[in-house]
């Protein structure tokens, strides 16, 4: 499998950036707080560098909520958020004020309905940009070692990987989306950039 | 098992199950609404289906959950509406609660596809319960830890809190420019006090000059901690060492206007503090142990100067 071109991971960049833009305000709606993301980086990595650049003592946990996904391009969606910052996340937006040691059943609720609308949007401005329709599983909820929780992308080459910078109340939190995608549907994905690279030429 | 028996069946389950049950066609009609959900809704309608879903849940007009049903039908994407963030998505009231109280709600919204045709299935959740256990639990916890922050006897704040509020506000002073002091308060000859009145007078005059002195703050963000013995510590952010001198002035006149007779103190007729001041400038990179140092330092030297008084760190005192 080629690397994807300059050209393509811009046009994967600009699909997140509409997204992120979009669950930023859906959050910022229904938490009362202001919410904002950075422009997303986008990376392609193998699922190996991807526990490296997460967790480079081994030692982390994470935490994270994914959905599958199926349809031409077929895979799972995580967002995670290394270590304490998921418990950052989550109480920045409830404002809890006594933080216990471990997210409650409630606050893990709340984490993936955040995980959710995050999700969700990137489904929507892939659906749209890239002309595909998808199934999704509801989200689910997970802490675990890093490697465990990409246990499942072992037999995958590459994991489109992307770096989204969220801010609350003035606090910088970083967390991450990552799209594991078998060869094949990276293939679609492919043509699916394509024909939209395609699209716009011809439109413009 | 034929198709009716099968039918019969679902619809039996549907009937029994102790969750919510509500399906909506594409045009956000409802084609199913089981037994359990009925029976939460306030008014139920006799012949609920074929109604708009805002015309049985007026309330979710506009809302999240709305947008999430629209979202499973245009799109197919599944939503989940945790409690966490909005716990009443729609009117129900709690079967385990006789007075009505409303019901906490987990929300589960899931495309369905049916023959070709896009519907929405929206499962609901009873969750008072555990909602009512959480927050039991956060109570006890906000409690707990209120306690191991409080100092038993005189009410205020102890050192943990101190160090606590000390690394924050440190922190925010460097974040944002702003200058921090602090300053220790000492009762003179306590010791004297003690032997010469009792520990049960010495615990009583401790708690007095703690209420005293909390009752002199200034604002939110001032706190007052016992740091030792006879020691109280007042943590001052956003001010400079001129208006900190100025402050603890008062404090050292408010607590000799108490008139705490102390018999056995050389100083004076009644109880007295003694009190020394440090401050970090807006610029100053300074960490809790050096300020506190200093603070010690400077309360040293009012000692050595006479007691029933106030210094800075740099033994300055304020004009007057």
């Amino acid at each position: 499998m080629a690397e994807l071109t300059p050209i393509e991971l811009d046009v994967l960049g600009e699909v997140f950036n509409i997204s992120v833009g979009q669950a930023a305000a859906s959050l910022s709606e229904l938490t009362g707080e202001s919410v904002s993301m950075s422009v997303p980086l986008v990376h392609i990595l193998s699922p190996d560098k991807l526990v490296e650049l997460l967790d480079p003592e081994r030692s982390r946990r994470i935490t994270s909520v994914s959905q599958t996904f199926a349809g031409d391009v077929t895979g799972q969606a995580l967002l995670m958020f290394p270590g304490e910052t998921s418990l950052e996340v989550v109480r920045l937006m409830l404002g809890s004020q006594t933080p216990l040691s471990q997210l409650t059943e409630m606050e893990q609720d709340a984490m993936c309905e955040i995980g959710n609308i995050i999700l969700n949007t990137c489904f929507s401005t892939f659906a749209d940009m890239l002309g595909q329709h998808f199934e999704c599983s509801l989200p689910q909820f997970q802490i675990a070692a890093t490697e465990h929780l990409l246990a499942d992308a072992g037999d995958l080459d590459q994991v489109l990987f992307v770096q989204i910078q969220l801010s609350l109340e003035e606090r910088d939190i970083e967390g991450f989306v990552a799209f594991m995608l078998g060869a094949d549907s990276l293939a679609a994905l492919r043509v699916a950039l394509a024909r939209f690279l395609a699209g716009a030429a011809g439109g413009g | 098992m034929s198709v009716a028996a099968l039918a019969g069946l679902a619809e039996a389950v549907l009937g029994k199950l102790e969750s919510g049950v509500l399906v909506l066609d594409a045009q956000k009609r409802v084609v199913l609404l089981n037994a359990w959900l009925r029976r939460a809704m306030p008014a139920a309608p006799a012949r609920p289906e074929g109604l708009a879903l805002t015309e049985l849940f007026p309330e979710v007009r506009g809302t999240r959950l709305e947008q999430a049903v629209g979202l499973a039908l245009s799109r197919g994407l599944p939503s989940v509406l945790s409690p966490g963030l909005n716990p009443h998505h729609l009117r129900l009231h709690d079967p385990g609660h006789a007075d009505h109280a409303p019901m906490a709600q987990s929300l589960q919204v899931m495309p369905l596809k049916l023959g070709g045709h896009a519907l929405c299935l929206v499962a609901v959740n009873n969750v008072s319960g555990s909602m009512r256990r959480e927050s039991l639990l956060r109570e006890q916890a906000e409690k707990l830890g209120a306690l191991s922050l409080t100092d038993e006897l005189t009410g205020v704040a102890n050192r943990r809190r101190l160090n606590q509020a000390l690394d924050d506000e440190l922190r925010r002073a460097r974040r944002h420019g702003h200058a921090l002091a602090v300053a220790l308060l000492d009762i003179d000859h306590f010791k004297a006090y003690n032997d010469h009145l009792g520990h049960l007078a010495g615990d009583h005059a401790l708690a007095r000059v703690g209420d005293e002195l909390h009752g002199q703050l200034r604002r939110a963000g001032d706190l007052l901690a016992r740091y030792g013995g006879e020691e109280f510590c007042v943590l001052l952010p956003e001010t400079a060492e001129a208006e900190a001198l100025a402050y603890v002035e008062a404090l050292r006149r408010h607590v000799e206007a108490i008139a705490l007779p102390h018999p056995a103190s050389p100083t004076a007729p009644v109880l007295t503090i003694s009190v020394g001041v440090a401050a970090c400038g807006p610029a100053g990179a300074c960490s809790a142990t050096s300020l506190l140092l200093q603070a010690d330092r400077a309360l040293y030297e009012a000692k050595l100067a006479g007691r029933n008084r106030i210094r800075a760190v740099s033994g300055a005192t304020p004009a007057g």
